[in-house]
C-alpha cells in the first residue's frame, strides 16, 4: 500500500541528516507504530509522508505510484490525516467539523449537500459520538475532539490514515478509546494506519510494525522485535523491564522504567 | 439543539431581510426633508404627479442611490471582514486592523491628485490595498506561522506607513481644494459619490461580492491550520490569494468612494456570529445583511443628527468601539460559542 524507498531529509541550511536511507513499507490491513525520543523527527517523518516538507532523495509510493507524481487531489482521496487536537480559532461544531472531511469531493464554491451531512451524522455515529453532533469543537475535551477529528479524517473512505499523537494529552480512559478505535479500524482490514507515538507500549497494543528513529539510524521490523528492552535503552537511554499479563486470553505489555541509562 | 440553531438561523434571515427592507424605507423617508412612505411610492410609480417636483427627484436621485450604497457598502465590509476572520483564522482582524483600508486610501488620495478619474482612483486604491496586504503578511510570518500578534502588529506597522503617506499627500495638496476634499473623504462618508460615480463602482463590488459568497463554505477550510486545511484537499495557497484579491477590491473600492469605515468589518461578522455560529455557509451572507442594516442605521444618524453631515467613521468606531472592548474582553481572542 504504502512503501517508502531510500528517504533521505535533511533541512535546509542545516547538515544534520535527520534520516538517511529510511526504507519500510505499510500493507493493507496494517499498522505501523513511529516511535522514537523527542526531536528525533517523528514530526518531520509524517510531514515528509504527507507532502508538507520535501524530501532530499528516495521515494514514497502509494500503490506503486510516486507521491510526489501524484496530484493532491489524488493524494488526499488516499491519504486521511488527523492531527493532534488543540483549540482552534474558531468553534465549529462536530458535524460542521466532519463535514470538512468530504472536502476533496466538494467542488470549489460549491457547499456540502444534504447527503453530506448525513454522512457526517452517520460517520460520528458509527463512532458513537454522535452526540458531539452540534457541540463547539473548542468546548469538548481533548478526547471528544480528538474522536471528531478520526471522523473527520474517515468520512472520506481514506485509504491511508495518517496520525500525529493522536493520544497524547489524553488522560488513560480517552487513550484507550482511541487505541480501541484504531485497533478495531484495523482489524477491518481497509487502511493502512501510520501513527506516531510516545508510549512504546501503545506500539505493542495496536501495532504490527514499528520503526523506531533515532540518531545513528533506525530500526523497522515486527513491534515484537523493535520493543525490547536493549532499543529502549538504546533509542530512549532508559532501563527498563517489559512486564506482560495475560487476560481473557489476550496478552498485554507493559515498559516499566528504572533509570536513566549512562552511557 | 439541532432544531434551536436551525431555527434561530431561519429566523434570523427572514427577521434580518424584514428589518433591512422596513429601514431602507425608513431611511428614505429621514432626511433634512421628511417624505411621508405613501410619497417615496408614488415618486417610484408615478413621479409626475406631483405638484411639488423636488419631492421624486430628491427620492430618486439623491436617497435611493445613497440607501442602496449604504447597503452595498456595509454588506460589502462586513462580508470582506468574515472572509479575512476566515483566511486568516483569526476573529481579531478586519480590513482595518490589516492595513488594508490605509494602503487603499493611501492609493485613492494618490489617485485624487494625479489621476482624478474614477477608473484611475479605484486601480490605485487596489493596487496599494493589495501591497498594504502583502507587507502585512509578510511582516507577521515567521518560520511559516503567523500568530495573532505579529499580524495585528504587522498591520499596526503597515497601516502608520501608508497613513504617513497620506500626511505626505496632504502636505502637498493643494490647501484650499484638494486637502479639504481628502480631509473629508477619509474620515468616510456616503455623500460625496455621485450617482454616475456609484454605478461604477458598483459593479465591481458585487461581482467580488458574488464570488466570497460562492466560496465560503471553503472559507471554514481555510480558516484550520494551514496543513490541516491542505490536507482537506484545499488548495490553501490558491485560496488564500483568490480571497484577497476579492476582499481587497471590495475594500479599496468602497476606500475610494466612500473612505474608511472603521470597526464595521470587525465587529460586524463577530456580532453575527454569535447569532448563527461560525459556519461560513450562514455566516457570511448573514454578515452581509447585518453590515447592511448597521450601516443604513448609521449613514442615516449622519446625515440627520445635526445639520451637517458627521463622518461615518466618527460614528461606527463611536458605536463599534464599545462593542468591541466587549468581545474582547469576554473572549480573549478565542472564539468558542
Amino acid at each position: 500500500m504504502i512503501k517508502v524507498e531510500n528517504l533521505n531529509f535533511q533541512y535546509p541550511n542545516s547538515d544534520r541528516q535527520i534520516f538517511e536511507d529510511l526504507s519500510f513499507n505499510v500493507k493493507k490491513g496494517e499498522t505501523l507504530a513511529i516511535l522514537g525520543a523527542n526531536g528525533i523527527g517523528k514530526t518531520t517523518f509524517v510531514k515528509c509522508l504527507l507532502g508538507f516538507l520535501e524530501y532530499k532523495s528516495g521515494n514514497i509510493l502509494i500503490n506503486d505510484e510516486s507521491i510526489k507524481q501524484m496530484s493532491a487531489s489524488k493524494y488526499w482521496k488516499l491519504v486521511a490525516y488527523v492531527p493532534q487536537s488543540k483549540r482552534m480559532a474558531f468553534g465549529f461544531t462536530g458535524l460542521e467539523m466532519t463535514v470538512m472531511g468530504l472536502s476533496p469531493h466538494v467542488k470549489m464554491g460549491k457547499l456540502p449537500k444534504k447527503e453530506d451531512y448525513d454522512k457526517a451524522y452517520e460517520q460520528l455515529k458509527k463512532l458513537g459520538i454522535e452526540h458531539l453532533s452540534e457541540q463547539n469543537c473548542n468546548k469538548m475535551s481533548g478526547g471528544e475532539l480528538q474522536m471528531v477529528l478520526i471522523a473527520r479524517a474517515l468520512i472520506k473512505n481514506p485509504k491511508i490514515l495518517i496520525m500525529d499523537e493522536p493520544e497524547s494529552h489524553l488522560d488513560l480512559r480517552n487513550q484507550l478509546k482511541i487505541l480501541n478505535i484504531i485497533e478495531e479500524l484495523n482489524g477491518l482490514g481497509e487502511y493502512s494506519i501510520i501513527i506516531n507515538t510516545h508510549f512504546p507500549h501503545h506500539a505493542f497494543r495496536i501495532a504490527q510494525s514499528t520503526l523506531l528513529l533515532g540518531k545513528e539510524g533506525y530500526i523497522f521490523d515486527k513491534t515484537e522485535n523493535v520493543v525490547n528492552t536493549k532499543n529502549l535503552r538504546d533509542y530512549f537511554g532508559i532501563n527498563s523491564e517489559i512486564l506482560s499479563y495475560e487476560h481473557a486470553e489476550k496478552s498485554y505489555s507493559a515498559i516499566l522504567p528504572i533509570d536513566l541509562h549512562k552511557f | 439543539m439541532v432544531k434551536d440553531r436551525r431555527k434561530i438561523q431561519k429566523n434570523f434571515y427572514i427577521l434580518s431581510s424584514i428589518t433591512l427592507i422596513v429601514l431602507m424605507i425608513a431611511a428614505i423617508c429621514i432626511g433634512r426633508y421628511t417624505i411621508s412612505p405613501l410619497d417615496v411610492f408614488y415618486s417610484l410609480i408615478n413621479p409626475t404627479s406631483f405638484s411639488d417636483a423636488t419631492i421624486p427627484v430628491v427620492v430618486q436621485e439623491v436617497r435611493i442611490p445613497r440607501v442602496l450604497l449604504a447597503v452595498v457598502v456595509g454588506a460589502g465590509i462586513a462580508a470582506a471582514g468574515a472572509a479575512l476572520q476566515a483566511i486568516f483564522g483569526n476573529p481579531l482582524v478586519s480590513e482595518h486592523i490589516l492595513g488594508v483600508s490605509s494602503g487603499a486610501s493611501f492609493g485613492a488620495a494618490l489617485g485624487i491628485l494625479t489621476i482624478g478619474t474614477t477608473f484611475g482612483i479605484q486601480t490605485l486604491a487596489v493596487l496599494f490595498g493589495f501591497l498594504a496586504m502583502y507587507l502585512t503578511y509578510k511582516i507577521a510570518r515567521r518560520r511559516g506561522r503567523i500568530t495573532v500578534l505579529m499580524l495585528v502588529l504587522a498591520g499596526v506597522i503597515t497601516s502608520s506607513v501608508f497613513g504617513s503617506g497620506v500626511s505626505l499627500l496632504k502636505y502637498f495638496a493643494d490647501a484650499r481644494n484638494e486637502l479639504p476634499a481628502i480631509t473629508f473623504w477619509l474620515m468616510g462618508s456616503l455623500a460625496s459619490p455621485s450617482k454616475e460615480t456609484i454605478i461604477r463602482t458598483m459593479p465591481s463590488i458585487l461581482i467580488s461580492l458574488i464570488f466570497l459568497y460562492k466560496y465560503r463554505w471553503q472559507l471554514n477550510l481555510l480558516s484550520l491550520d494551514e496543513e490541516e486545511a491542505i490536507s482537506l484537499g484545499v488548495n490553501v495557497k490558491r485560496m488564500r490569494i483568490v480571497i484577497i484579491f476579492f476582499t481587497t477590491v471590495i475594500v479599496a473600492a468602497i476606500v475610494s468612494i466612500a473612505g474608511v469605515i472603521s470597526f464595521v468589518g470587525l465587529i460586524i461578522p463577530h456580532f453575527t456570529r454569535m447569532i448563527v455560529g461560525t459556519d461560513n455557509k450562514h455566516l457570511l451572507p448573514a454578515s452581509m445583511i447585518m453590515g447592511a442594516i448597521f450601516m443604513l442605521i448609521t449613514d442615516t444618524l449622519a446625515r440627520s443628527l445635526t445639520g451637517s453631515e458627521i463622518p461615518l467613521s466618527i460614528l461606527s468606531s463611536l458605536l463599534g468601539v464599545p462593542f468591541f472592548i466587549y468581545l474582547l474582553r469576554r473572549t480573549g481572542g478565542i472564539w468558542d460559542d
